[in-house]
């Protein structure tokens, strides 16, 4: 199905996705947020729930990207900031909490969608091309 | 095939064998300090001693095969429960494997004394733990006496033990075609081996179907029917409960004292993780619970209650606090394990090390039985290992040099585990030459250091130990500021004391666990943190006129002598907050041996706590070693108070 039409789907469908792939095969399912103007996008699977942000501990001498630790469902979550850029992070609106032991929210003014897209081709939104997260390089230590 | 051949490729096979049992031994000194043995696991050992001994009689080596083959018959009787050995029994299994190396490593050229001192050794583990009798399980299971005599004796002793830790027994029939008997058999057999214990496979009873052959599979697991048929089902199989035991044996206390070797305790295995996560769901509900009785209090005088009743609420409520408190005090209990299999492994190490080096050392351990949080264990295991090295590699000396200065050839190595309230001591003290402090002193002027009261603690110091000129006039290996780091990372210490020519103590200063702590909560620039008590010295109030600044190193006058000073909220990188009263609150704090004034925007309280861990990246955030959760979705930070202090400028 390379090639085939984007589809936006309600946030509802995030837990479903990252439960397992419920998109055809060739997709992914991608949920697209904004962060300081622009626009990100993270595998849907890789994300465990979207909730309002909250109380932040900063941490001592922060590494780049990083606002600090914050409680969501329990467990502490490192929370970053993906449009810090070489700047401060800043507390934004909403945490996007993702899977994993590496415990991370993403920082994020507005939840935007959740799109399908061909592997390997970043997600849009209204005619905005995403940035593609890397879990796994989000944190730089 | 010659005989050098035969020899090189017994020494390859062999060595091999040596290290998968000694991984195993491990493996099995956990569960046997955890209380059940894997069967599996036991038999996978037996079956390594079993095979070196076998090798070692077909290339002719004697002696190796005579070890191989008591140690066989020694575990032999363990797998049969004839045997139940203790904690440093088992401890003293990974001494006979390691002895086992030695001998394979040296094999053909002459082993008799270690030879010799291995068969006495295993032979003197039998003798301390002597047979026990197996439990008579009349009653206990609906299993005609005719499928019993069919048993074998390795079987029997299997339903044995099972009965005896009450698990449920199942009888699970099944008849499978002729042709394709195998794989339905495989599939069964694995799906019932993966969730419990096959004990043993039967012939079942003729099936009217002459293309049919039944089975009978004699099954342990600790699933109730209601799981167990259905998963029985899905081949083809009927599954029948065949144990039925007394509600008052189930739970009899009395059965753990007399348990030998701790091996019989019913118990299930629960994960580390899913036991941290019930200590933090308690604590949740402990705070939740206070908010809730604190709401009531609030509530109490409006809504007419009389005195009486308004002391009753409170009552009720310090109960519901004392009980969520011990509750979480035993599940963070449960997390604690003996320090019995590390110690272990440092013994292999310091044999290894000193067989390379050619060194005679004896390492003595005390306090095998002191226990300490899992995740500890296994992140000091690196720490640990760099120190005995250490110790073997260059605190104790040469035999000639042992010799000249008057003391026994062999050195001796002591590696000491001691529990103190929340703490747990472990230290590694050499008898060897000691640490040079006037070469330490004279490294540290060349590099514009100040010294501290103690200096010997330099050699922690990062780029100051792994410096090779200060090692090699200092006498210790590189790696101490990674000893330190790695300690200090989750809120332990190290320390040093050395006599010269009489040898050195390096000890670790550690949290029993790393879920439970007592934390001093402050307040710095706006934001709750929090201070392990045991890098505290003291609280106090500073007059703000009393902090000098003298080139940029600011310090306050504390009983009698100058401490550095420091505020919390700069050293966070916080963002400065508008100055308050003429006194400051200040955490007298503990690095190392120094004292430091941390100025703090004001106490808050001290309390015994859970702290979370911060995932995959915690470990390499500096300053921090974890979060503790407060009320109202707040978070603390937990700092490593001597990391941060030792980043500050020397003071």
């Amino acid at each position: 199905m390379r090639g085939g039409p984007r589809r936006t789907v309600s946030l509802e469908e995030i837990l479903a996705a990252s439960n397992g792939p419920a998109v055809e095969e060739g997709m992914r399912a991608m949920l697209v947020f904004s962060a300081g103007g622009r626009l990100y996008a993270v595998d849907a699977a890789a994300v465990e729930r979207v909730t309002e942000s909250r109380f932040v501990a900063p941490l001592p001498s922060p590494p780049r990207g990083l606002l600090g630790v914050a409680t969501v469902t329990g467990r502490m979550r490192l929370v970053v900031d993906p449009a810090a850029g070489g700047g401060p992070a800043e507390p934004r609106r909403n945490f996007v909490v993702l899977h994993g032991d590496a415990q991370l929210a993403l920082s994020a003014d507005r939840v935007c969608a959740v799109v399908t897209v061909p592997e390997g081709e970043p997600a849009r939104y209204e005619d905005r091309e995403a940035e593609t997260l890397d879990p796994e390089r989000l944190v730089d230590l | 095939m010659d005989d050098s051949s035969l020899l090189k490729q017994f020494v390859a096979e062999a060595a091999d064998l040596v290290e998968s049992l000694q991984a195993d031994l491990d493996g099995l000194a956990e569960q046997h300090a955890a209380g059940r043995v894997n069967p599996g696991l036991l038999n996978r050992v037996f079956r390594a001693a079993h095979s070196i001994k076998g090798m070692a009689g077909m290339a002719g080596l004697e002696e190796i095969r005579d070890v191989a083959h008591r140690f066989e018959d020694l575990l032999d009787e363990m797998r049969m429960g004839r045997f139940r050995p203790g904690p440093a029994a088992v401890a003293a299994f990974s001494d006979v494997a390691e002895g086992l190396g030695r001998l394979v490593a040296e094999a053909g050229r002459g082993g008799g004394r270690e030879a010799a001192r291995l068969v006495a050794l295993v032979e003197s583990l039998r003798s301390e733990a002597p047979a026990a009798p197996e439990e008579d399980p009349a009653g206990a299971v609906d299993l005609d006496d005719s499928v019993r005599k069919t048993l074998t004796e390795y079987e029997e002793h299997r339903l044995l033990e099972n009965i005896r830790e009450r698990r449920p027994l199942y009888d699970v029939r099944v008849a499978f075609d002729l042709m394709a008997f195998d794989t339905g058999f495989r599939a069964l057999n694995d799906e019932l081996t993966s969730t419990g214990e096959v004990i043993g496979t039967l012939p079942g009873v003729g099936t009217a179907d002459p293309m049919q052959i039944a089975f009978r599979i004699l099954y342990a697991t600790d699933d109730p029917p209601e799981v167990v048929g259905p998963r029985a089902a899905a081949h083809g199989a009927e599954a029948r409960l065949i144990s039925h035991y007394p509600e008052a044996a189930a739970a009899g206390p009395v059965a753990e004292e007399e348990t030998p070797a701790g091996l019989a305790a019913p118990s299930v295995r629960v994960e580390m993780l899913e036991l941290g996560e019930l200590a933090l769901l308690t604590q949740r509900l402990a705070l939740r619970a206070s908010e809730l009785i604190s709401v009531y209090s609030g509530l109490a005088p409006a809504a007419g209650l009389t005195a009486r009743q308004q002391f009753d609420l409170k009552q009720q409520g310090r109960v519901i606090e004392r009980g969520f408190l011990e509750l979480e005090e035993r599940l963070v209990d449960l997390r604690l394990v003996p320090l019995g299999s590390s110690f272990a492994r440092a013994r292999r190490l310091a044999r290894k090390v000193a067989l390379e080096l050619g060194r005679e050392v004896e390492l003595v351990t005390e306090g095998d039985e002191v226990r300490l949080d899992k995740a500890i264990v296994d992140h000091i295991a690196e720490p640990l290992a760099h120190l005995i090295s250490n110790a073997v590699d260059h605190g104790v000396e040469p035999p000639a040099a042992r010799r000249a200065a008057g003391k026994p050839e062999a050195g001796r190595v002591l590696l000491r585990a001691e529990s103190s309230g929340s703490r747990v001591v472990i230290s590694v003290t050499d008898d060897g030459r000691g640490l040079d402090a006037g070469a330490i002193l004279r490294a540290a002027a060349e590099r514009g250091l100040e010294v501290p009261a103690d200096p010997l603690s330099l050699i922690f110091e990062p780029g100051f130990s792994t410096a090779r000129e200060v090692s090699s006039v200092s006498g210790r290996g590189v790696g101490l500021d990674a000893v330190a780091a790695s300690v200090r990372a989750f809120g332990g210490d190290v320390g040093v004391a050395s006599e010269p020519g009489r040898g050195s103590t390096f000890s670790l200063n550690l949290p029993t666990t790393l879920v439970l702590v007592s934390a001093f909560l402050v307040e710095a620039g706006g934001f709750p943190y929090a201070v392990d008590v045991n890098h505290l010295s003291e609280l106090g109030l500073v007059e703000r006129a009393a902090v000098s600044d003298s080139a940029g190193r600011r310090t306050v006058p504390w009983r009698g002598e100058r401490l550095p000073f420091v505020s919390m909220a700069e050293m966070l990188n916080l963002p400065p907050r508008p100055e308050a009263g003429p006194r400051l609150p200040c955490l007298i704090a503990r690095a190392g041996d120094r004292l430091a004034a941390v100025a703090v925007d004001r106490f808050v309280e001290e309390r015994e706590t859970l702290v979370k861990t911060l995932g995959r990246f915690g470990p390499r955030l500096k300053g921090v070693t974890g979060a503790i959760d407060l009320e109202g979705g707040r978070v603390a930070l937990l700092l490593d108070m001597p990391g941060l202090l030792a980043g500050q400028a020397a003071p």
